[in-house]
């Protein structure tokens, strides 16, 4: 059931923006990045931003809490992590599939009630609670380029063959290198205030095993990667199943029969 | 042997491992006593010469391709683990699965990650680990591969030799009694503390008091919650062609537990004469909406923000006090103690977890070293 009422405004300005910037990178039908497109999305971004910002104030603590404010943080992760590859790494494509899966984010978020929760429980608490949903969350960002570098390489027949294929490949090598290097951070973070909040740095919990099995696929990968043969197709699909892993525990895990119960579970 | 069937290879390797862990630990449930060692002895011998069969060797136990297999091997079965219900009776499994509960048992499904098998492929990664470390002369390298053997090797410590408990103080009554936990499962026997502990004071802080309006469906036999939202901000509801409006929620809120918290609702459906306005009180039981197919429910939400214990530890005429709170452990002695829970009404407790764990810097220190090894590496390549 979706309550309009309960969404700022911020949010139905985001969701606007990356719809519309998501149209306009599909249309443009271009290699280099659509200009328009980007401003859409820059200012999508940007009302994402302020949507995070005003709720945090007014809840006094950081809206990370519930399923419906981590799919709003994911949406600014996936778009942030773009603008700053574009930066940092000259990412030339991307925009629209940032687009596409930040719009997707907030429209699953919008079903979600609850989006004024602001009950912190003990548990959570901690310092080290905005860290490690930071670490996690830039991370799956940096990880969904991956994916979609990897998905790419693989619906375009012949791309071995092409003068880009290289590039693409170390584009994705290295949105793979960051996205690790964050959710090995996010881990080991998750483990030190595990410790401390339920006494167990490790309680074999759903959540936890997912987020094992995810670290477990990509570290397959970094495994693979300089082996001979491993580096076109076989990179390209460990990199479309690790984010597939990473989706599973995002949202999957909650539907698992064994979620009761468990330690980590979205309201 | 070509390149591109190297991982398929070491897959072979690491499911020979598997067989043998699994017949070792099939055969401590059969045989007992010291003949186990010997069979056990055998089977690591049959499988150490199946593997020399194959043509495997020592060395193929420090390639990319077999850390690459053992992961993802080792992420089918955690796989496995979450799908199912972990840790019950055997009889739990026979009747939830039927004729393919017996291979599941078999197969330790029913307790995957404290299995044996398990246990023997983690303690192989880690002797993958140190291997590999000591192969390639650069740091960052080493410093990643010796910080997560360092894990495991804390996990293997604290497994050994870690004490995990929970304790329910009662008020002014001193306790000495640990109910042990072991593999997951609480009451796995009791363990007397060199100390005792005294629950001196408890504390709970709520958050201030804050309606919520519950909405219910009828799906069948049963209604299903569709619906949780704050009146004060959701003034409307969609039920199939039928709406509510919030028309007024009384906020005087009181913060233990908002008694006297009422909402005006308006019922609007299309074809009815007038719109049906009715009051609901807070914290009754949900009211059956017009048709039979919603129910409704008014409730005040004030959950703990924070709770504490003020607990007292004696030993011999020594008294020392603490006050331990949710994400602040206390250490006395060697062990440290965890708020966890508590009880109300007629019995009121405090859950105090108790730990004892050698294992927990050895992995802290891995975590560390594995974290300033991959930061390291990215530094020497930008560099």
């Amino acid at each position: 059931m979706i309550h309009w009422q309960a969404h700022s405004v911020f949010f139905f300005v985001a969701l606007g923006g990356y719809a519309i910037s998501g149209l306009v990178y599909l249309l443009s039908q271009r290699q280099v990045p659509s200009r328009s497109g980007e401003w859409i999305l820059a200012l999508a971004l940007a009302a994402n931003t302020a949507q995070i910002v005003s709720a945090w104030i007014r809840l006094g603590q950081p809206p990370f809490q519930t399923l419906y404010q981590s799919l709003v943080f994911f949406a600014w992760a996936v778009a942030g992590v773009y603008f700053s590859a574009r930066l940092l790494v000259a990412l030339r494509r991307g925009g629209g599939a940032a687009a596409v899966c930040a719009f997707g984010a907030l429209v699953f978020a919008l079903v979600k009630a609850d989006p004024n929760a602001g009950m912190l429980p003990p548990a959570l608490r901690s310092p080290w609670f905005v860290p490690h949903v930071l670490a996690y969350f830039i991370g799956y960002g940096a990880l969904f380029f991956s994916f979609t570098l990897g998905l790419t390489f693989l619906a375009s027949p012949g791309m071995r063959r092409r003068a880009g294929a290289g590039e693409l490949l170390s584009l994705m090598d290295k949105t793979i290198r960051f996205g690790f290097l964050l959710i090995s951070i996010g881990l080991a973070i998750g483990l030190l205030w595990a410790e401390t909040a339920w006494a167990a740095y490790w309680s074999w919990d759903p959540k936890e095993n997912w987020a094992l099995v995810t670290w477990l696929v990509y570290l397959a990968y970094l495994h693979l990667r300089n082996r001979p043969r491993w580096q076109g197709r076989s990179a390209a699909w460990l990199a479309v199943a690790g984010f597939l892993a990473v989706l599973f525990t995002y949202l999957g895990v909650n539907y698992l029969p064994t979620i009761a119960g468990a330690l980590h579970a979205y309201q | 042997m070509s390149d591109s069937r190297k991982p398929f290879n070491a897959l072979k390797l690491v499911l020979l491992e598997f067989l043998v862990l699994w017949g070792v630990e099939t055969l401590h449930r059969v045989v007992a006593g010291p003949l186990w060692v010997l069979t056990a002895l055998i089977a690591c011998a049959a499988g150490i010469y199946a593997a020399r069969g194959l043509g495997f060797r020592l060395g193929d136990l420090l390639t990319p391709e077999y850390g690459a297999a053992l992961f993802v091997f080792l992420s089918l079965w955690i796989a496995a683990g979450t799908l199912v219900v972990q840790g019950r009776e055997p009889a739990f499994y026979l009747s939830r699965y039927g004729v393919w509960a017996r291979p599941m048992l078999a197969l330790s499904l029913d307790h995957v990650f404290f299995a044996g098998w398990f246990r023997g492929l983690l303690a192989l990664l880690g002797v993958s680990l140190v291997g590999v470390s000591f192969r390639r002369p650069s740091w960052p390298f080493r410093m990643i591969h010796l910080g997560v053997a360092l894990v495991l090797m804390g996990g293997l410590i604290s497994d050994l030799g870690g004490v995990r408990g929970y304790m329910k103080l009662k008020p002014n009554r001193q306790q000495d009694m640990l109910i042990l936990q072991r593999q997951g499962r609480m009451g796995a026997g009791h363990l007397r503390l060199p100390f005792s502990l005294t629950l001196k004071e408890f504390r709970v802080e709520r958050y201030p008091a804050r309606p919520q309006l519950r909405l219910f469906q009828r799906r069948g036999e049963r209604f299903v919650r569709v619906s949780s939202v704050d009146p004060r901000r959701v003034r409307r509801l969609n039920m199939g062609e039928c709406a509510l409006e919030v028309l007024e929620v009384d906020q005087r809120i009181s913060r233990d537990g908002g008694r006297g918290l009422t909402a005006t609702l308006r019922l609007i459906c299309p074809g009815a004469s007038d719109a049906k306005t009715f009051r609901l009180a807070a914290d009754s039981r949900p009211v059956l909406l017009p048709g039979g197919s919603y129910a409704l429910e008014l409730r005040t939400l004030s959950p703990p923000r924070e709770y504490a214990s003020r607990l007292a530890f004696q030993q011999n005429e020594a008294v020392r006090e603490a006050w331990v709170r949710v994400n602040h452990p206390v250490r006395f002695q060697r062990y440290r103690f965890f708020q966890s829970g508590y009880g109300g009404g007629n019995d009121p407790f405090s859950g105090i977890t108790v730990k004892r764990d050698p294992g927990f810097p050895v992995v802290a220190a891995g975590l560390i070293l594995f974290l300033a090894g991959l930061l390291a590496g990215l530094l020497r390549r930008r560099s």
